[in-house]
């Protein structure tokens, strides 16, 4: 689905103020995936992101999504865009029509399909990120934060995309909103068979949500494995500004205290059942 | 958008960027005014010296000085061209209906120096002085002026603002055009009309976050009691210099001599 070969990418090439922002990446991620991306702020994820919709060209290598290859000068980069939907960080900002329906109604349209598809698709999405239907009718600026925030992702959504890619959608939102949005989004990853891309500060969210999670530090890529595997390296991960999640800081703990718990615990189910399971039975696990 | 050099800041260390904003402010100041008095070429020379030995001492890349032409070239150009034909006079060559006058050629050459010589020199201001001491400058100028109601301070803050916004919505530009390009927006193709109408899905978010801005900045200000004391101090206090003093010294001679030449060469 996304296969990344030796991609580096340097913003002002040539300028006084040069600066590489991807070195000599190399990722596959396969059709249904749900990747969690990670990385302290100025990674090269958000360059990472941009290149996947074609929104700027590497400078080196080769990118290839969803079908195109988008270092192809034929390659019609709108078509890509409608294919790999991007939301970009604060989406809400976006917004600019007089009706919330025809804000989602913005994509679908450039995409030059008839009304009554554009119809079936802007309640569709509305539907999906929970935007009641009589929402639709009213300004898109009276809403709530997360109600708008839901609205532009409704936006990107409603061209139906086979891949999607979220840069912090819960940022800025109160706790309930944002369990809710990671919820849909999760929820429309097993329903539409989507690939995901999910740009997030939050170790937990990441845990909860992710198949695999790609670790970005200073342009490069320092890991992608299963959560497991990626939060055993807790002091790695510590090294380049990152945290583990806080059920894996108190696992890692008990274990140094003596514990026989296993390496790279990370969810509190998983926790639970160790832990219950060496205070019943008393043995290693 | 990024070769915008016109209203830049360089940064730097030397005695041009050092001198009072004030001093390069009423340089600047007459520094124009002679460029529209001077009346013959031999003029020219005399402030080509003077901005040449400011740009050498401020040691800004000529190159970069120059880069701040390019913007407004075609200005440049059509006003040379309008000169050079549309004068009348002794014709000195001809096609068509269009001619060349002796008169002509004087006259857009003039037109063309004048206009580089004051793009130039005003660019060395904002090259080597930063916004904030600009403004401070100018408030400091203008300060009799509150006396009769002009609100010197005021303006110098809304100046300020502006100029630290610049940079800021540039980059939210930038941001809004690529969140409506990743939804399919088209701005390079089709009919004027329709290259119009897609500016609204960058405008609106733009206004929209202006102003979000702006009461933010609002708000901010308030908070720390902006407007409350009529008597502000600054925390940088203004104070003249001995090179102050030669600049202003340096700028009489320049006016001097191109008076001089104006009578000698006339």
């Amino acid at each position: 689905m996304i296969k990344l070969k030796d991609v580096s990418y340097v913003y002002m090439q040539g300028g006084p103020f040069e600066k590489t922002a991807l070195k000599d990446v190399n990722i596959e991620i396969v059709k249904g995936e749900f990747i969690g991306l990670i990385g302290h702020t100025g990674s090269g994820k958000s360059t990472l992101i941009q290149l996947l919709n074609g929104l700027i060209k590497p400078t080196e290598g080769s990118v290839c999504v969803a079908g195109y290859d988008l270092t192809d000068k034929k390659t019609k980069m709108r078509d890509v865009r409608f294919d790999v939907g991007l939301v970009m960080q604060y989406p809400e900002h976006q917004l600019f029509e007089e009706t919330v329906f025809k804000d989602i109604a913005f994509g679908p349209r450039n995409m030059g399909l008839s009304e009554k598809e554009v119809d079936s698709r802007v309640r569709y999405a509305a539907n999906t990120v929970g935007i009641a239907p009589e929402l639709l009718e009213k300004s898109p600026f009276d809403l709530s934060g997360g109600q708008k925030r839901r609205v532009a992702i409704a936006g990107v959504l409603a061209m139906e995309p086979k891949v999607l890619i979220l840069d912090e959608p819960t940022a800025g939102l109160d706790p309930l909103g944002r369990d809710e949005i990671l919820y849909k989004i999760k929820d429309m990853h097993e329903r539409m068979e989507l690939t995901v891309i999910l740009v997030s500060h939050s170790m937990e969210d990441v845990a909860r949500l992710a198949d695999r999670i790609l670790v970005m530090n200073g342009g490069r890529v320092e890991m992608f494995d299963v959560p497991g595997k990626i939060f055993e390296q807790g002091k790695r991960l510590s090294e380049i500004g990152l945290n583990v999640p806080q059920i894996t800081q108190i696992c890692d703990r008990l274990r140094e205290a003596g514990m026989p718990l296993e390496k790279g615990i990370y969810t509190i189910e998983e926790a639970k059942y160790q832990i219950s399971r060496i205070l019943n039975g008393g043995g290693a696990a | 958008m990024k070769d915008i050099t016109l209203g830049q800041y360089f940064p730097g260390e030397t005695v041009i960027h050092r001198l009072d904003p004030r001093t390069k402010i009423l340089v600047m100041l007459a520094y124009v005014v002679i460029t529209f008095c001077i009346k013959s070429f031999w003029g020219y020379l005399v402030l080509a010296a003077f901005i040449v030995t400011c740009v050498a001492m401020s040691k800004i890349p000529p190159m970069f000085v120059i880069k701040g032409l390019k913007t407004i070239m075609i200005f440049i150009v059509i006003t040379g061209l309008f000169n050079l034909f549309l004068t009348s006079g002794e014709v000195i060559w001809q096609w068509g209906i269009l001619k060349i006058t002796r008169e002509g050629v004087r006259f857009a050459a003039f037109m063309v120096l004048r206009l580089v010589f004051l793009i130039v020199g005003t660019s060395l201001l904002t090259l080597t002085t930063s916004p904030i001491a600009l403004t401070d400058g100018l408030e400091r100028l203008l300060g009799p002026l509150a006396k009769i109601g002009f609100p010197a301070h005021e303006l110098a803050m809304m100046m300020s603002i502006a100029l630290r916004f610049i940079p800021t919505l540039m980059e939210e530009t930038d941001k809004i055009m690529k969140a409506q390009a990743a939804r399919g927006a088209d701005f390079e193709s089709g009919s004027l009309v329709h290259r119009a109408k897609a500016m609204i899905p960058i405008l609106v978010p733009l206004f929209i976050s202006a102003f979000r801005r702006a009461d933010e900045l609002a708000t901010a200000m308030e908070c720390r009691c902006y407007g409350v004391t009529s008597e502000r101090t600054s925390l940088h206090r203004l104070k003249m210099e001995r090179r102050d003093a030669f600049a202003g010294l340096s700028v009489i001679v320049m006016f001097v001599a191109v008076i001089l030449i104006n009578i000698y060469f006339d």
